[in-house]
């Protein structure tokens, strides 16, 4: 009786658990787009990359391509439409008239199964043209467990070293890679150790203006292309340290409105190193 | 015959209820003339004036949690001056006094509107997380948390912890975080009177936004000295009264240590390793190779003293600290190549004065001007060095990193509050409250990029009007408050009104509306463990808003001496929430973009809250059930959309029984809660970086739009009460989650890249990880007391 006294003269609480009970219901996103796309200043466009995200607790292993997106780049007010030319979700534009150029807006376009995707990013300046210490780097396989313990990027004497530097006077973001050019590689390690190399060195955005190369950077001897790249933003946002639970939404950043992954440009200075025994 | 009833009509009884062991004044005490049921409260001095008694020989009930209810029998010269009544919280008879059969409870909901009376000395009895703690207690209650174990903290109906005003003898107590959140510092053998206010508050508190727990601390035994010991499986715990010469007022000493940095109880390894596994769990990257122990100890100091240079004045003079120290320090050797050294050290404390004033200058008249001092501090250093060794085995350093976390938070206040009895219709009240606040916040990561470096400070200017009226069988409380805050040189105006209908003698109806605003914000540092880095900062009414909320609450009670049926219903609007995230902007060397990590939004929590309470018999407590839900919505994320915040709960029950059982008391509780939410992971993917490796990324679907598994446990406690001659004390054994229950704290996602056994690279996958709660924790304690 007392309760349902209270109930008759208090509505209010019938209202309220009818709205709580209410639960709303989430959208599925596992179909969200990859975007993979990088633009090499003075380059034609040929690394804009779709696929699929590959679903939490999904049977496949590896992400499936998007081959049948529609894909596009707008520069200077015109489009230019990207072809795919194979299976693997890889789209470019392989002629001369769209420009990757120092300063320039691209946007990028997509249209995959009610999906439109769209990023933009700006070319940035070509880097100042590297300086280095010697050209030739001696690699004895003895040092390299005493480099395992100090890093590969930190000044040590020995074992041999070489200092790569440029100009950064606003601390802006760079990163350098050194790419073996030999047709034929030779492997510094055996075969056996040519993980650990994997393992450890790998290189991130620096605001540094110089970078120690050791022994350690290296898998193979012979001539090095050493690489300095200007990057933007939203390159060095891939590297940014992410703990991953339940409690956020632990999103990485990304520059692609609607889709996953990153668009973005890149502009490079080289120099030559050679690696020797 | 007119002369008469004119003289009759004038009667009234003004007076002080004490306590009639240690003589101390007991507040909130309720005085009900027992013809009319009219009846005031004392205030925080145990002051009352009671009007318009018809005959001097009327009756007045007294009631107070913990106490039960007294019928004193009026005699004339009762009515002469002030009135010293003392009642006993044992079942001894007084001369004056009939008891009534009712037994002590730890709680008293209160007929105003969403407030709870706690009584310290009824929460001993309860199961415990090693200490007896009033705001675990306070967890028990309907519309408060009761699965946050991980913080003392108490999340009222949709709020956060930050959302509450904690007031200590009006010092202002920002983290309420002992050992980890595990409990609060407060002492509860040094606590006397707790008032907590869920929502819809009087103007007479301001600058937050959910609820007030004001804490009043024991003055002290002014009868004679005291000395009580109490010492659990954690800690030990002393705390000392005595009357001051000359009958001067009295003192009270209490502290509190931990032996943990000394004795490793089995309680404490519980309780420790559940923190610790889930450092080592968050991946610091140095897990497993500590090669000494952590060293971790709390304490916390309150001191009281009280002067009544009349019968009319007390000044009392409070101090509160409270102090966390956990040294996780180690070293690892690699043999010859060198060593790595860690300094990891965590601290974060309270320290806390206040000075009180009060004079009762007429039977209608209680001034009280308050100067209090509250400094909260938290401190995070992390020093990761890397040293080789030279020819002579000496330490050289090659490089470390230092992450830096420093936040500081003062508070310097004068309030001054003036209480005026009109008639026995109105009691007006009013006051002036000047803050002065100072933050600053260090943070530096890996020695280079410094995230912030803040120092501020602000004043605050309030004043409040407030006036309860009696009108039969109504009672309104309307009250305003207005405040100038310096950071935004604005003018807040903030309405409050509740009221409470009489329907019958058993049966209220009750509701209450008002605004609120808040000045100062916790930032919550995601992805740390522990409490203690979460930091404070002004609002400045752009990066961080001044928060807002509007409450509405309408409710019902139905109560008889035995039983209580309370309901209420609420829903609390809130503007100006901030949320911290690295996540969703980016991290920069530069201070610019620190603001960018700050995102606000808008929140609406509702529910209702439903408490059925048994308060005769041997066999005491009550039934909670809260249905309940919080809303966020931030315009940058979730992409807009609004979403469930991560302390929404649908549903809560909770059991709390009490049973006498000669001199044993035997307690328990049970709490049953639906899932927290949280954000699941939808899939992943993998990009190639420039130099031809490739990083692999969790994607997460909508924001906590997945729930965890339901939350129960259930904790039980003996008590064996003894008494030998002066020495009065309690023995007994706690349980927390006795049947061990694995409720889960978060989950946890990691792409593995590795095969943890052959360390050889494989297809990377996600890997979910539940982080779990306490499971099974016992605990011992003793407590003597000696007078």
């Amino acid at each position: 009786m007392m309760i349902k006294d209270i109930l008759l003269k208090l509505p209010l609480f019938a209202l309220i658990v009818l709205i709580i009970s209410c639960n709303k219901q989430t959208p599925n996103q596992s179909d969200k787009v990859v975007v993979e796309a990088l633009l090499f200043a003075g380059e034609t466009v040929d690394d804009v990359n779709l696929t699929k995200l590959l679903a939490y607790g999904g049977e496949d292993t590896i992400p499936k391509p998007i081959n049948d997106a529609e894909v596009s780049i707008t520069w200077n007010n015109k489009t230019f439409e990207l072809t795919n030319s194979s299976d693997t979700g890889s789209y470019h534009y392989p002629f001369a008239d769209l420009k990757i150029e120092e300063g320039e807006l691209y946007q990028l376009n997509v249209n995959h199964a009610g999906f439109e995707i769209s990023s933009f990013t700006i070319c940035p300046p070509k880097p100042s043209l590297p300086t280095i210490t010697k050209d030739t780097l001696k690699i004895e396989l003895f040092s390299i467990l005493d480099s395992l313990f100090t890093g590969g990027n930190t000044e040590i004497p020995d074992p041999d070293s070489v200092v790569v530097e440029w100009a950064n006077p606003n601390n802006e973001y760079y990163f350098v890679v050194a790419e073996n050019v030999e047709q034929v590689k030779e492997n510094i390690y055996p075969e056996f150790l040519g993980l650990i190399g994997d393992f450890f060195f790998q290189t991130s955005p620096t605001q540094a203006s110089r970078y120690v190369f050791t022994d350690l950077d290296f898998r193979h001897f012979g001539r090095h292309e050493i690489r300095i790249y200007k990057v933007n933003q939203e390159y060095v946002d891939l590297y940014q340290s992410y703990e991953q639970d339940s409690r956020t939404q632990a999103e990485p950043i990304t520059n692609v409105f609607n889709g996953l992954g990153i668009f973005t440009a890149v502009n490079y200075s080289t120099v030559d190193l050679f690696v020797t025994k | 015959m007119l002369l008469s009833e004119a003289s009759v009509a004038q009667l009234n009884l003004s007076g002080r209820i004490v306590d009639v062991e240690s003589g101390e004044p007991l507040p909130y005490v309720s005085v009900v003339n027992a013809e009319s049921k009219k009846g005031v409260s004392t205030n925080i001095d145990g002051y009352f004036n009671l009007l318009n008694i018809k005959s001097d020989t009327s009756s007045i009930l007294i009631s107070y949690i913990g106490y039960g209810v007294t019928k004193l029998k009026l005699t004339k010269a009762d009515f002469e001056g002030l009135k010293t009544i003392e009642i006993s919280s044992k079942s001894v008879e007084l001369r004056t006094f009939e008891l009534s059969e009712e037994s002590p409870q730890t709680i008293q909901v209160s007929k105003d509107v969403s407030r709870v009376s706690l009584n310290p000395a009824q929460i001993m009895n309860l199961p415990s997380l090693g200490e007896v703690d009033i705001f675990r207690s306070l967890q028990l209650l309907p519309g408060v948390s009761g699965t946050s174990e991980s913080s003392a903290g108490l999340y009222v109906r949709g709020g956060t912890p930050d959302q509450n005003l904690i007031l200590l003898d009006g010092i202002n107590v920002y983290h309420v975080d002992h050992f980890f959140g595990i409990f609060s510092p407060f002492n509860a053998f040094a606590i006397k009177d707790v008032q907590f206010y869920k929502g819809g508050f009087p103007a007479e508190f301001g600058g937050r936004l959910s609820s007030v727990v004001d804490i009043t601390s024991k003055e002290g035994n002014n009868k004679r000295p005291s000395v009580g010991i109490n010492a659990n499986m954690l800690s030990l715990n002393a705390v000392i009264e005595s009357p001051l010469p000359k009958k001067m007022g009295s003192i009270l000493i209490a502290g509190r240590r931990s032996f943990t940095d000394f004795i490793e109880s089995p309680t404490y390894t519980k309780l420790f390793n559940n923190v610790t596994e889930e450092e080592q769990d968050l991946g610091f990257g140095f897990a497993g190779v500590n090669t000494v122990n952590p060293d971790f100890y709390f304490y916390d100091l309150n001191g009281k003293i009280t002067l009544t240079p009349s019968d009319l004045d007390v000044i009392t003079f409070s101090y509160f600290n409270s102090f966390d120290k956990l040294d996780n320090s180690n070293e690892q050797s690699f043999g010859d190549f060198g060593k790595l050294k860690t300094t990891d050290l965590t601290d974060w404390g309270n320290n806390g004065y206040s000075t009180k004033w009060s004079r009762q200058w007429t039977p209608k008249l209680h001034t009280r001007a308050l100067l209090s001092y509250s400094k909260y501090s938290s401190n995070y250093e992390l020093t990761n060095g890397f040293y080789g060794s030279d020819s002579a085995q000496n330490d050289t350093l090659l490089f470390q990193f230092k992450t830096v976390q420093k936040n500081t938070v003062e508070d310097a206040a004068f309030r001054y509050d003036i209480t005026y009895q009109l008639n026995d219709k109105n009691e007006l009240k009013g006051g002036l409250w000047y803050t002065y606040n100072q933050i600053s916040y260090l943070n530096i990561l890996d020695d280079t990029i410094n995230l912030q470096d803040r120092f501020e400070s602000s004043n605050m200017y309030a004043f409040y009007l407030q006036d309860r009226m009696t009108l039969n069988k109504w009672v309104f409380e309307g009250g305003l408050r207005g405040t100038i805050y310096s950071k935004t040189n604005q003018f807040y105006l903030e309405p409050r009104f509740s009221f409470n209908y009489e329907v019958s003698k058993r049966f209220r109806l009750k509701g209450a509306w008002g605004i609120y605003r808040q000045f100062v914000n916790r930032v919550i540092l995601e992805n740390i463990f522990g409490s203690s880095r979460d930091f404070w900062l002004l609002s400045d009414g752009n990066t961080l808003p001044v928060s807002m909320a509007h409450h509405y609450i309408l409710g019902t009670a139905y109560e008889t001496k035995d039983w209580l049926i309370d309901i209420e219903a609420y829903q609390k609007k809130m503007t100006g929430l901030v949320e911290y995230s690295t996540r969703f902007g980016s991290i920069d060397d530069t201070n610019e973009n620190f603001d960018d990590l700050f995102f606000r939004g808008k929140g609406v929590a509702r529910g209702v809250d439903i408490l059925l309470q048994r308060k005769f018999g041997a066999l005491t407590g009550w039934l909670s059930y809260t249905l309940a839900d919080v809303i966020h919505t931030f315009p940058e994320i979730n992409q807009g959309k609004e979403f469930y915040a991560l302390h929404d709960q649908r549903h809560e029950i909770k059991l709390i029984v009490t049973y006498k059982l000669g001199k044993f008391d035997i307690a328990g509780n049970f709490v049953f809660a639906t899932g927290k939410p949280f954000t699941a992971p939808v899939g992943q993917y993998f990009l190639t970086m420039l130099d031809g490796t490739s990083r692999d990324f969790i994607h997460f679907g909508d924001k906590n739009s997945q729930r965890l598994p339901n939350y129960h446990r259930a904790d039980v406690s003996i008590t064996y009460n003894l008494k030998i001659k002066a020495v009065d004390g309690r023995a007994g054994i706690s349980f927390f989650n006795i049947y061990n229950r694995k409720n889960i704290k978060y989950k946890r996602y990691f792409l593995q890249e590795f095969d943890p056994g052959t360390f050889m690279p494989i297809e990377p996958e996600i890997v979910e990880t539940d982080v779990l709660l306490l499971g099974f924790v016992p605990n011992l304690f003793l407590s003597l007391t000696i007078k």
